[in-house]
């Protein structure tokens, strides 16, 4: 089986489990609207006023000092707010982590009892897994900035303005791909988690750098995959919203139908990870792993 | 460009003084078509502003090389020359003839000139010749000055800036006042001016020199310096005063020095006498019984103040330079010793600003006044790397261009060329404004998408080219009333960027964000108000205050008197005062002087609260009241707005009031009580109350509280869903996390 299959295997897999998508989207829609709540009285105030009309055409900024050392505080509180929404969100979906591995991990359709069964056995042990991918995150930033950024940089300075653009350019693109490596490190720990049932989600990372290492062109090869389609995607929601204009009530509605189904698209996107590396990890034939010195074993193998 | 061999030089001159003869001969036709033709068998090369020159005294020339011309504006001096080569053909025998004539006339004697008449009373008038050494950074000069005392008093003492010397230790008034923010402290950054030598009427008076500190009478300032004249300048006396001196280029401070290996932007970079302020000139009392020198110590807050003259400046640089210069550059001779010297000349400017840098490259194009014919090269300097802006740059000039032709009469530009340098980034010499030379800036990458969307490229050469006008010609003084030159500039900036890119859009216009260029100076105003007091001399204020004022406060005072008074009677002041004040030097009370004179009467009013007030001007809606009245029949409403004046300046307001019936009526208010009450009896409700509806007072503070309506339900349904989308999105790539 190629990455390809393993892909498309995986889709049709969530497909038959859509519903989890529709979990995902509520959860995200419900929590976004808790977070513009408080946005109401900020926009009803600078709609209230004769210039509202020319928002209608874009956001004309020239009244913006105005509303801001008015709103500035109330626009603080809003967005505190959302601040302690978004952390629930980041909770709340660790949580389901369980959930989505056990409803694509069987091909047939869960039901949400067993959905949210299965979340609550896993949720320790993945919030213990996301605790351990943060300081990785602050680690692998770091090394994109000394390792990458800064050397290339300091390369640009000497150069002229468009080679040292490309430089950036190059720079921002590496700096991409690093941050791609730790999220399939990751997506491979929760995996391993799952379906090899560990209970320490330290040996779950072990285990999947191990397997990572070992396969590692095969992992890319569908982990690029993934990335290219939900790369694709965002390309063709901005094409898509540059090109509509947002001048009439119809197509303000209709922009935002566009939207839900780009946020849906991209929560498909996210399962579609999960599911298609999932996939490939159990096709894979025993023994995968055994933790920390098959780790090094492998990773000694040329 | 001029190319020419040193043993060409002297034939070069007699031929281009031919030609520019032209100027002051308007009695034979066709002059210059012989001196084109001149140029072109003695196969000299001829710059363009020369061709501009010639051609703007030649209607025959002009015409013919117009039409060829519009089609292609960069290759036009290939075009011009041609036709030039043509039409002299054609009148071959006359032109011989009055070449003779004119070779051997006493007219001949004349020395080089740019215009026919003066243009300005050519008070300062320097020969420099000047040597760049880039290796030590140093530049070794002698100037021959001639100053003509204008007043009728006799002046004991001349007064000259060395500016430099702000950068020579951490005591100078320009290193306190900056509070710690000096960059030049360091290594090579040091910069200083010494007059080696000097002598008046050739009488030596280096001895007679001492450094003076007229603004704080800090003893370790050094950036003036008084010279005690042996003998006084008498009333009307023109003194010729020979100097040598000694400069240690900063590095880049202030848009002056050195930058990098091989770019020295010299401005501010000789030392330059004073202006001597007759009684009854700018805010020297009529009734005083003697003038004064105006020659202020410099500060970071301040710019620059001098009087108008005639530069014949000779540069002399490592031949790899490429050099621009303020006026034109006329020749460009090769020395033995691995150096070139150019010959720049300009007339009726009060400052000279020159370039070396041997990186940049070279481009070239014209505007022509449809009307007039009037053409001015556009020689722009721009960096490797930043061609994206060439367009940016040449379109930009000549709109401005055009567009101050039509506000302020054909020819407000005379010069025949504008240079605009595009500086080394990091240099920080970018957006600045000399005497027909401009600095632009391009202080970001540049791609396909900024093009045409962020316009600060644009906007910056709109703001530095409105400054020709606004302070190259109209020369008030920067040190003491910078609002006049800031604050018209800024203001012409908006309206022109306005005009030319989108009312909304003149900075930015990107995927459906719009910036103005307004929205660029209404924030520090907006969070600043109410301290700014222009009675007080610009170089007292601390800097950013000193900006808001001359940026912010004024660019947004005249949009308001413009739409107060009309746009028609507006620009009819700026014309007068233009036309009046080019030239010379006016002070706040001329420009008022002006400005009531042409509006028929007096808007002290405005400019007793605006100019020498710093209240605040802030209106709003207080409350709307609709009563309906029950004993009668036909929902008859018994209805109050209450307007009221926050800020202390009282301005008269409009107030558009809208009633539930669709009706509107539009109030007028004088602005003078703190509150003031309309009432209403109508079969309608009121249901929206807007003060100031047209937008006529921008320098109102908050423009929130001038309007109560319900919400506009498009936009609140616009934006709350594009909040909550905003919100998805975030959540949906936060869980990534998870
Ligand atoms: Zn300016």
């Amino acid at each position: 089986m190629n990455a390809r299959s393993h892909f498309s295997e995986a889709q049709k897999n969530i497909f038959r489990n859509r519903a989890v998508i529709g979990y995902l989207y509520l959860i995200n829609l419900l929590l976004a609207i808790a977070m513009t709540l408080p946005m109401v009285s900020n926009i009803e105030a600078l709609a209230s006023t004769a210039f509202a009309k020319d928002l209608i055409d874009g956001f004309f900024l020239d009244y913006l000092p105005d509303y801001w050392q008015i709103y500035s505080p109330a626009f603080a509180t809003a967005m505190r707010f959302s601040l302690s929404f978004a952390a629930l969100y980041v909770i709340i979906n660790v949580f389901l982590m369980g959930g989505i591995f056990a409803t694509i991990a069987h091909s047939a359709t869960e039901g949400i009892r067993e959905f949210l069964y299965a979340s609550a056995t896993f949720f320790g042990r993945y919030f213990r897994l996301f605790l351990l991918a943060l300081p990785f995150l602050v680690l692998f930033l770091v090394s994109f900035a000394l390792g990458i950024l800064a050397p290339l940089s300091s390369i640009a300075e000497s150069l002229q303005p468009d080679s040292a653009n490309r430089i950036y350019i190059i720079a921002l693109v590496l700096g991409f791909l690093l941050l791609n490596a730790w999220g399939m490190l990751f997506d491979y720990s929760k995996i391993v988690l799952f379906a090899q049932n560990r209970k320490s989600a330290f040996k779950s990372f072990l285990s999947a750098t191990a397997f990572v290492l070992k396969n590692v062109l095969k992992c890319s090869r569908l982990y690029l995959i993934n990335l290219t389609i939900l790369c694709l995607l965002f390309i063709s929601y901005f094409a898509l919203e540059s090109t509509i204009p947002n001048t009439t009530l119809l197509q303000t509605f209709g922009l935002f139908v566009i939207q839900q189904i780009f946020i849906v698209a991209r929560l498909w996107m996210k399962v579609s990870f999960f599911a298609s590396q999932h996939h490939f990890y159990t096709y894979v034939p025993e023994p995968k792993t055994s933790g920390l010195r098959e780790l090094f074993t492998s990773a000694q193998r040329p | 460009m001029v190319v020419n061999s040193p043993s060409n030089e002297r034939l070069f001159s007699t031929a281009y003084q031919i030609a520019i003869l032209e100027n002051i001969s308007t009695k034979v036709k066709g002059f210059n078509k012989s001196a084109g033709f001149l140029l072109h068998l003695l196969d000299f090369r001829v710059s363009k502003p020369y061709l501009s020159q010639i051609q703007n005294s030649c209607p025959l020339v002009r015409q013919s090389a117009c039409a060829k011309r519009c089609h292609s504006a960069r290759s036009s001096s290939k075009t011009i020359e041609y036709q030039l080569k043509l039409l002299c053909m054609q009148n071959f025998k006359r032109l011989f003839f009055a070449f003779l004539f004119f070779a051997f006339s006493p007219a001949f004697l004349v020395a080089q000139t740019m215009f026919a008449e003066p243009l300005s009373d050519r008070i300062a008038n320097y020969t420099i010749a000047v040597t760049l050494d880039d290796s030590a950074r140093v530049l070794d000069g002698r100037i021959t000055l001639r100053w003509k005392n204008a007043s009728t008093d006799t002046v004991p003492d001349l007064r000259f800036h060395l500016y430099f010397n702000a950068f020579k230790n951490n005591q100078s008034t320009f290193a306190l006042e900056s509070k710690g923010d000096m960059p030049w402290k360091v290594g090579d950054a040091w910069g200083w001016t010494e007059i080696t030598a000097l002598s008046v009427r050739g009488q030596d008076h280096t001895g007679r020199m001492q450094h003076i500190a007229p603004d704080d009478g800090n003893a370790d300032d050094q950036t003036v310096v008084q010279v005690l004249l042996s003998n006084p300048a008498l009333p009307g006396e023109t003194l010729e005063i020979d100097y040598d001196f000694h400069a240690k280029i900063p590095r880049n401070h202030t848009r002056t020095g050195w930058w990098g290996d091989d770019f020295f932007f010299m401005v501010q970079w000789f030392p330059k006498i004073g202006v001597y302020e007759k009684p009854g000139m700018r805010l020297v009392p009529a009734d005083a019984e003697r003038g004064r020198w105006n020659c202020h110590q410099f500060h970071p807050s301040t710019e620059f103040y001098a009087d108008f003259g005639v530069y014949d400046v000779q540069i002399t640089v490592p031949t790899h330079y490429k050099v621009a210069s303020s006026g034109i550059i006329h020749r460009e001779r090769l020395n033995s010793d691995h150096t070139k010297t150019v010959f720049a000349y300009a007339e009726d400017v009060h400052d000279f600003a020159w370039l070396a840098d041997a990186s940049v490259q070279e481009f070239e194009d014209s505007y022509q006044n449809p009307r007039s014919g009037q053409i001015v090269n556009i020689r722009l300097m721009l960096q490797p790397g930043h061609e994206l802006a060439e367009q940016a740059y040449f379109e930009s000039a000549k709109a401005t261009l055009r567009y101050f032709d039509d506000w302020l009469g054909d020819g407000a530009y005379p010069y025949p060329q504008l240079t605009i340098v595009d500086p080394q980034p990091g240099s920080g010499a970018g957006g600045m404004e000399y005497p027909t030379l401009i600095t632009g800036g391009v202080f970001y990458p540049l791609s396909w998408w900024t093009n045409n969307k962020l316009r600060i490229v644009e906007i910056v050469t709109i703001h530095e080219l409105a400054h020709q006008f606004w302070q190259g010609m109209v020369a008030s003084n920067e040190f003491e009333e910078a609002f006049l030159d800031e604050g018209f500039t800024t203001y012409s900036e908006n309206r022109i960027g306005e005009a030319l890119y989108g009312s909304k859009t003149s900075l930015l216009d990107f995927g459906g964000l719009k910036i103005s260029g307004e929205f660029a100076r209404r924030p520090a105003y907006v969070h600043s108000h109410g301290k700014s007091d222009a009675t007080l001399e610009q170089f007292t204020f601390e800097v950013d205050e000193s900006r808001n004022l001359a940026y912010n406060k004024w660019s947004l005072a005249l949009k308001t008197l413009e739409r107060m008074i009309g746009r028609q009677k507006f620009d009819a002041i700026l014309r007068n005062y233009f036309q009046r004040w080019r030239f010379k030097h006016p002070a706040k009370y001329d420009f008022i002087a002006v400005a009531n004179e042409v509006n028929g009467e007096s808007l002290d009013w405005f400019f007793d609260q605006i100019i020498f007030g710093d209240g605040v001007v802030d209106f709003a809606v207080a409350s709307v009241q609709n009563r309906l009245q029950e004993e009668l029949a036909d929902n008859q409403y018994n209805s109050e707005v209450t307007v009221r004046r926050i800020g202390d300046v009282m301005l008269p307001v409009e107030v558009l009031v809208g009633f539930s019936d669709g009706s509107e009526v539009l109030e007028k208010w004088d602005g003078k009580a703190r509150t003031h009450k309309f009432h209403y009896s109508r079969p309608a409700r009121i249901t929206r109350v807007v003060v100031d509806p047209e937008l006529k007072i921008p320098l109102d503070v908050n423009l929130m509280n001038n309007s109560q309506m319900p919400a506009n339900q498009h936009v609140m349904q616009k934006y709350l869903l594009k909040w909550l989308f905003w919100m998805q999105s975030t959540l949906a790539l936060l869980s990534v996390l998870s």
